[in-house]
């Protein structure tokens, strides 16, 4: 399958601190890949860098095609309606209600009329059951609810792509199990490609296609390939112990 | 020596940094105000209005009672020294001109700092704890077409009509203690005071006014922009906002009197 994001020889830091070098990697079409690692090792960071929102320190990033490190601010906002973002704290405006949420958008960067602008907001909701919640103010509503109304808003545009960072983060087993399910039926219904940073194995287990692990030591990709093989069979020990949830001399 | 001397490299270095950051934004909201100015179409009414309301409608009870007391303090601090001089009638002139030059669009624009200015940065800053501002920037916006433009435009509608609000309470405060204290005629205060102030003394309060909102909402929008991402941080952000927002009112203040004296002789 055709690759839509490739990462190519990614340096990235704060200021002079280089955090990670050399990372290389392809996510294909369709694809449910996990950015996993260690706390502080820069998950979240290359995340940011991938949605450009962060500029690296050498290396270049495409996404479909199009070089979002070398693009400027024009080209960047063409590029960023390519995907959709969950952040971590869902990042929903408070003085707005969820519909509003999801039309602002479309009022910004589409010609959609307000009728058709209620009607794309309505059918995102409802992917994510939040149809009867619509008039409701993100204050309103629970943790899960505020991160599946995330997701109807990173969908808001129908993009190929999904960025998540840390989707379950706060989220009780059940509501995160709910989260991993609605991840899995995007995938199968539009196929889209999701790339998710996380720390829940049980997540990890049930969705990935494939992950990579960062290493804040050696400040490279350590390992990459499908967790349920990488489990037993990585060459890697850290690796191991990480995926079995066992202590390590590595910490 | 050798941590004096890197302290002291390292805060300059900072310095020229954070001139940098500051132009930079000052650039990039001029170009966003330019091109509101060109789509108006474009520019957030909605949250123009909301800010107006919460910057102007709100703060008229405050700035009316400062005012009016300020003018109230000045009268009584003039009456005591005029009527030695049998120069009771000259409080109004003290009054009116201190008030319309100098002291109403000050206070106002302290008032103003303290409300809207913290209010921008705290807002601006717990937008970016809860990363609201990365999302409206993956989302397609320009941040500061949808933040920052709505408070500037707000900022530079209410502060002029603040101010001659607190202008005319102010006078108001000298009148009371003219007419209550020293007992002088209703309409000779009146007239004295008209005599006393010229219509470019009024375009001065206004002038500056206008400019002090700009550094108010400027000042405000830039510490919230560019606060950590903490509660200490937007706790941080709301207080330089008001200290540098003062600091800068003041140094324009005195630019201003210097400019406004000189051109008119």
């Amino acid at each position: 399958m055709e690759a839509v994001i490739k990462v190519d020889k990614l340096k990235m830091g704060y200021g002079d601190r280089v955090i990670m070098e050399c990372l290389d990697f392809e996510i294909k079409q369709g694809e449910i890949f996990i950015i996993l690692g260690g706390s502080g090792c820069g998950k979240s960071t290359l995340l940011k860098h991938m949605i450009g929102l962060y500029k690296p320190m050498a290396g270049d990033i495409t996404i479909k095609g199009k070089n979002i490190v070398k693009a400027d601010a024009e080209k960047k906002r063409d590029i960023m309606k390519e995907f959709g973002v969950m952040y971590q704290s869902g990042a929903l405006f408070g003085s707005m209600t969820l519909e509003e949420n999801i039309t602002m958008i479309l009022e910004e960067v589409t010609d959609m009329s307000p009728q058709e602008r209620h009607e794309r907001a309505m059918e995102k909701l409802a992917l994510v059951e939040l149809d009867e919640f619509n008039t409701f103010y993100p204050a309103e509503i629970s943790g899960g609810m505020k991160k599946r109304a995330a997701i109807a808003r990173a969908m808001a545009l129908n993009p190929d792509i999904l960025f998540f960072d840390e989707p379950s983060a706060g989220l009780d087993p059940i509501s995160a199990a709910n989260l991993d399910a609605l991840i899995l039926k995007l995938r199968e219904e539009f196929k889209t490609t999701i790339v998710i940073v996380t720390h829940e194995l049980e997540s990890i287990f049930s969705i990935a296609d494939r992950i990579i692990m960062l290493d804040k030591e050696t400040k490279r990709i350590i390992e990459d390939g499908d967790p349920r093989k990488l489990k037993n069979e990585s060459k890697n020990e850290w690796v191991r112990d990480f995926l079995n949830r066992r202590e390590s001399v590595q910490t | 020596m050798k941590n004096l001397v890197s302290s002291f490299g390292r805060n300059f270095v900072g310095f020229f940094q954070e001139s940098k950051n500051i132009l930079a934004f000052i650039g990039e909201v001029t170009e966003e105000l330019i091109f509101g100015i060109r789509n108006p179409h474009k520019i957030k009414w909605k949250s123009t209005i909301y800010y107006m309301d919460g910057c102007g409608r709100e703060a008229t009870g405050i700035v009316a009672l400062i005012c009016f007391l300020m003018g109230l303090i000045l009268g009584f601090q003039s009456a005591v020294q005029m009527k030695q001089f049998g120069t009771d009638i000259y409080v109004a002139n003290l009054v009116g001109l201190s008030i319309v030059k100098e002291l109403g669009p000050l206070m106002v624009a302290m008032i103003a700092t303290g409300r809207a200015g913290s209010a921008f940065a705290a807002e601006l800053g717990t937008m970016r704890v809860n990363e609201e501002i990365d999302a409206l920037t993956t989302m397609g916006f320009v941040p500061p077409r949808f933040l920052i433009i709505p408070k500037l435009i707000a900022m530079m509608v209410v502060m002029p009509i603040l101010t001659l609000i607190g202008d005319l309470l102010g006078i108001l405060g000298g009148f009371f203690v003219g007419v209550v204290q020293l007992k002088l005629p209703f309409i000779a205060y009146l007239n004295q005071t008209i005599k006393a102030i010229h219509y470019l003394d009024v375009m001065e309060s206004m002038a500056k006014a206008f400019a002090f909102a700009i550094i108010i909402a400027m000042v405000g929008c830039y510490r919230g922009m560019n606060s950590s991402s903490d509660a200490q941080g937007v706790g941080k952000a709301a207080t330089s906002s008001v200290v540098s927002g003062i600091f800068l009112i003041i140094v324009a203040d005195t630019l201003m009197t210097i400019i406004f004296t000189q051109l008119r002789g």
